[in-house]
């Protein structure tokens, strides 16, 4: 890594000339900055690669406009832009995600894990052994474990005349012809979208892989990925509205 | 005030997470949203690093959650030193709307921050 000196010199070098080169060095000798502001961010259910990925735009814009002989250092300076990004990455994404959804998931998974390892060993794991056997970290198996798990419409519960299914309790406002219609109505809507939007969907929702890694399987940047999938959501969501 | 307070030793660094998750637990039934509980998670733990960093033996976390959200990190004990904290004091001013620093002999002893 360069000394701040260093850096300051070819922040002018880079003010005066405009030369990539210069550029290039400068994101290279910063980017632990762009990482490490990734990792404090993540486990908030987006990729830490699609993270690194909004905090390089946001490091690669501040070299762009950092003026090295206002007194203060690049990474003071660029810290709020990088974070402001990751903050409106999160608040756009979760109109489309709810993470809740995903901590129910996690409880379903470390409760299998937790019987499977129980068949195997006859003891229960630890939450080490459980974050390391779903690739989970602690805080977040913690936290799964404490979702109240959905009760499902198929147990049963007592009433005056001896048992019955929940699923008898439950208004029906929704019959399963219309979840037929929907899904229906969603094979028409995304066989309309582009080619590339339906490659889109195929490798982020079909086949789980994070913006960055169908961003760099398709030839695009990140945010390309994830402005077309909002596009692509907004689509979906007017049509399934009509 | 309504305060939760938490005390641990600053060199057991897997306790960072126990107190990720007390903050988050507070910050749940203070009706916090998600973004602004894991914003309070990124910035008590940030404090509590700037501590030892300044070579603070052990950190008493307070959790205010009367009129706002704030919480007050402060060192304990241990040899104290300045050092280079501009970089985590930076992101923790970046995600809250206020950060006052208490200093002992030039080394940050005190940080209170507020959503």
């Amino acid at each position: 890594m360069m000394t701040n000196d260093k850096a300051l010199e070819l922040f002018r070098e880079y003010r005066r000339t405009g030369d990539k080169a210069v550029r290039n060095a400068l994101i290279e000798n910063y980017m632990y900055v762009a990482e490490i502001l990734a990792k404090k961010f993540a486990g908030r259910g987006v990729d830490y690669e699609d993270l690194v990925q909004i905090a390089s735009e946001g490091l690669i814009a501040g070299v762009e406009k950092f003026n090295p002989d206002l007194g203060y250092r690049f990474t003071t300076y660029v810290t709020p832009t990088i974070t402001g990004l990751i903050r409106n990455y999160f608040r756009d994404y979760s109109q489309s995600v709810r993470v809740p959804r995903k901590l129910y998931a996690l409880n379903a998974r470390v409760r299998e894990a937790v019987d499977s390892y129980y068949r195997q060993n006859g003891v229960k794991p630890t939450i080490k052994q459980l974050s390391a056997m779903l690739s989970e970290s602690e805080e977040n198996i913690l936290e799964a474990m404490e979702c109240h798990t959905p009760l499902s419409l198929d147990a049963t519960v007592k009433n005056d005349d001896g048992e019955a299914p929940v699923y008898d309790f439950v208004a029906d406002d929704m019959p399963a012809f219309e979840n037929f219609e929907d899904r229906e109505t969603l094979r028409a809507e995304i066989a309309k979208l582009s080619e590339i939007e339906q490659k889109v969907i195929k490798l982020r929702f079909l086949q789980g892989k994070s913006q960055a890694e169908v961003g760099k399987e398709l030839g695009m940047s990140q945010m390309f990925v994830s402005r077309a999938e909002k596009k692509i959501i907004g689509k979906l969501k007017e049509a399934l509205s009509k | 005030m309504k305060a939760f307070e938490i005390k641990f030793n600053l060199a057991d660094s897997e306790y960072m997470t126990a107190l990720r998750l007390a903050v988050g637990a507070v910050c749940a039934v203070s009706d916090l949203d998600v973004d602004a509980a894991e914003d309070m998670k990124v910035c008590v733990t940030e404090g509590c690093l700037i501590l030892k960093g300044c070579g603070f033996d052990s950190a008493r976390v307070t959790l205010n959650v009367d009129g706002g959200f704030s919480a007050e990190i402060e060192g304990e004990g241990g040899k104290i030193a300045p050092c280079d904290n501009e970089f985590s004091l930076a992101l923790v001013s970046a995600l809250v709307t206020k950060l006052d620093i208490e200093r002992e002999r030039e080394a940050i002893r005190k940080l209170i921050i507020a959503l």
